[in-house]
């Protein structure tokens, strides 16, 4: 907008003379005259509304005064949702950081690592066949067992039912003995393995890879393979273990506790048929075994004899090898592989079960410095989320109040 | 009844300007009703705001009457109406019998020619004669430059004159 000009200066200071009782300039005395005439035409209130305001003002314009107008109430509950933006988002960033804490998998928290890492039906089923694993050997097993051993075999049973539903009025066939989708669950066979990662401080590396093995024996199992290297700054470790299925997740239990979990993996794998397979090739063998036998006591001539013995001795490798095979399924069955990796972390306590008398100023500064760094990870996180939503709040509220400005103005247009 | 905060004494601000708020609002609307609703949610409202008044920002006038001018924009987007206040029976105290003829001819000419005129006008003349703000207070309401509001107002009373002088 241009400055003033000088005309419209003297003209507007003419308004102001005439309205203030002085002299106006000769040439504007009309403008002087209808200042006054408008100043006189000005509406004044009634009294009965001045009496009215006055007695609200004394009162302080409380709130369940009748007379509160309705653009004030709006007026105020607009302000208040503006007024609880930086609440909605406060909120909603502690639920978000809240989410976070619950949802990550925590190293320091056994279970937790757990729960990371292992779905809530393998979790179910994975301690399920721990007790139908040992079916077949241990079918005395108690009816506890049996029932958590059902829930596995039910699993897949489920499944099928799913992908292919029977009408109410027909009878499900009934599975062969021993076929993988039979439901006798005493005489299912299951494999387990287990991944296991675990943290300590570099020092107790050695302490804990020797937990490790003492543990594994206690369980009754046994060493495949390990690998462990430690030095002052670092060190980690790699176990293969071959433990008893029926103390799998006891040991799994155990073994986490020797130092914190960063990762903790289960699974299973259904291999009655396998088992059942190599059954049959046995008893196929030794049935033609008998055959043979009688075939031999009733021979004639050498020729004939001879025949049938070396037939005897080819049958009698396949009794030792079906017999080697129903072996090699009945152990993948009956112990379960659990692979161990121990790896080197400054920032973790002290080795599980270790004793705290051998700990140490440093591990104090250590520990506090961790602290703090978790505090300023947290810290940074809520930041993160608080400031583009802070962001928001304040653009939306500052296009908010120009939009009602705009609005208003438009609404004076309209007059 | 809530006790002011030291910088403003409301209840004084109250007392100077309780007519100024109604006769600026029911210029503007030109309903009565409707300026009596815009005076006192005018001055609920800034009751309840008092604190956040900030001397440096401007007068005390000035920040009361951008209350009511809020109020009073809210009034008319919400009725969308506006019962013209030339139409009401005459205010008794603002024709005296005493008063010449061609006066109140005059009177009667400007009645006109301000009902004839745009909203922002009127707002202009209602907050300069009726409200009896200066120049910077009338600038600090509208938010814009004293000389901004300087030539809205001249503008203003020129198309006022034309108007009266055809009326």
């Amino acid at each position: 907008m241009p400055e003033l000009t000088p005309e419209i200066e003297r003209e507007l200071a003419a308004l102001d003379d005439a309205l203030a009782g002085r002299r106006v300039a000769p040439d504007l005395t009309e403008l002087g005259e209808l200042a006054l005439t408008l100043r006189d035409e000005r509406p004044r209130p009634s009294e009965s509304f001045g009496r009215s305001l006055d007695e609200r003002m004394e009162r302080g314009f409380s709130e369940e005064d009748p007379r509160s107008t309705r653009a004030t109430r709006s007026g105020r509950r607009w302000w208040s949702v503006l007024l609880s933006a930086p609440a909605i988002g406060s909120a909603t960033a502690v639920l978000f950081v809240a989410a976070i804490v619950i949802v990550a998998p925590s190293g320091d928290d056994e279970t937790g690592g757990s729960a990371g890492s292992m779905s809530a039906a393998q979790e179910a089923s994975g301690g399920a066949a721990a007790g139908g694993g040992g079916g077949a050997a241990e079918s005395a097993r108690s009816s506890a067992s049996d029932s958590a051993g059902g829930a596995a075999a039910a699993a897949p049973q489920a499944a099928t039912d799913s992908a292919e539903p029977l009408p109410p009025d027909s009878v499900p066939p009934v599975p062969a003995r021993g076929s993988p989708g039979s439901d006798r669950r005493n005489v299912r066979k299951v494999e387990r393995s287990a991944s296991l990662t675990l943290a300590a401080r570099p020092r107790d590396i050695d302490t804990v890879s020797a937990r490790i093995q003492e543990e594994t024996r206690r369980q009754g199992g046994f060493v495949v393979s390990s690998k462990v290297s430690a030095s002052p700054g670092g060190g980690e470790g790699y176990f293969q273990l071959r433990i008893p299925t029926r103390n799998l997740d006891a040991a799994m239990a155990a073994l986490s506790r020797l130092a914190n979990v960063r990762e903790r993996a289960q699974s299973q794998q259904d291999i009655t048929a396998e088992v059942v397979s190599a059954r049959s090739r046995l008893k196929d063998a030794r049935t033609e075994r008998k055959s043979l036998l009688r075939q031999l006591g009733e021979a004639d001539t050498p020729t004939e004899t001879e025949s049938i013995r070396r037939r005897l001795d080819i049958v009698a490798r396949e009794i030792q090898a079906a017999r080697a095979g129903l072996r090699r399924v009945d152990n993948r069955a009956a112990f379960s592989t659990v692979s161990v990796t121990l790896v080197a972390d400054r920032g973790v306590g002290a080795a599980g079960g270790g004793s705290d008398d051998d700990w140490t100023p440093g591990d104090a500064a250590r520990d506090a410095l961790r602290v703090l760094e978790v505090a300023a990870g947290v810290a940074l996180i809520v930041l993160a989320v608080l400031l583009p939503l802070a962001l928001l709040a304040g653009l939306a509220a500052i296009a908010a109040r120009w939009t009602r400005r705009r609005r208003r103005e438009q609404a004076l247009d309209a007059v | 009844m809530r006790t002011s905060s030291p910088a403003l004494d409301f209840e004084a601000l109250y007392r100077a300007t309780r007519d100024d708020v109604y006769a600026y609002a029911a210029t503007l609307l030109r309903d009565r009703a409707a300026a009596e609703d815009v005076t006192a949610a005018a001055f609920e409202r800034a009751y309840r705001k008092q604190r956040t008044y900030k001397a440096a920002r401007g007068s005390e006038r000035a920040w009361l009457f951008g209350i009511a001018r809020n109020a009073a924009l809210d009034e008319l987007r919400r009725r969308k109406r506006s019962a013209a206040l030339a139409a009401e029976p005459a205010d008794v105290e603002a024709a005296p019998p005493e008063d010449a003829a061609e006066a109140a001819l005059r009177r009667a000419a400007v009645r006109v020619a301000l009902a004839r005129l745009e909203g922002r006008e009127r707002e202009l003349i209602a907050l300069k004669f009726h409200a009896g703000l200066d120049n910077s207070e009338i600038a600090a309401v509208l938010g814009v430059s004293v000389s901004n509001a300087g030539t809205q107002l001249h503008r203003a009373m020129t198309k006022l004159r034309e108007a009266v002088e055809h009326a």
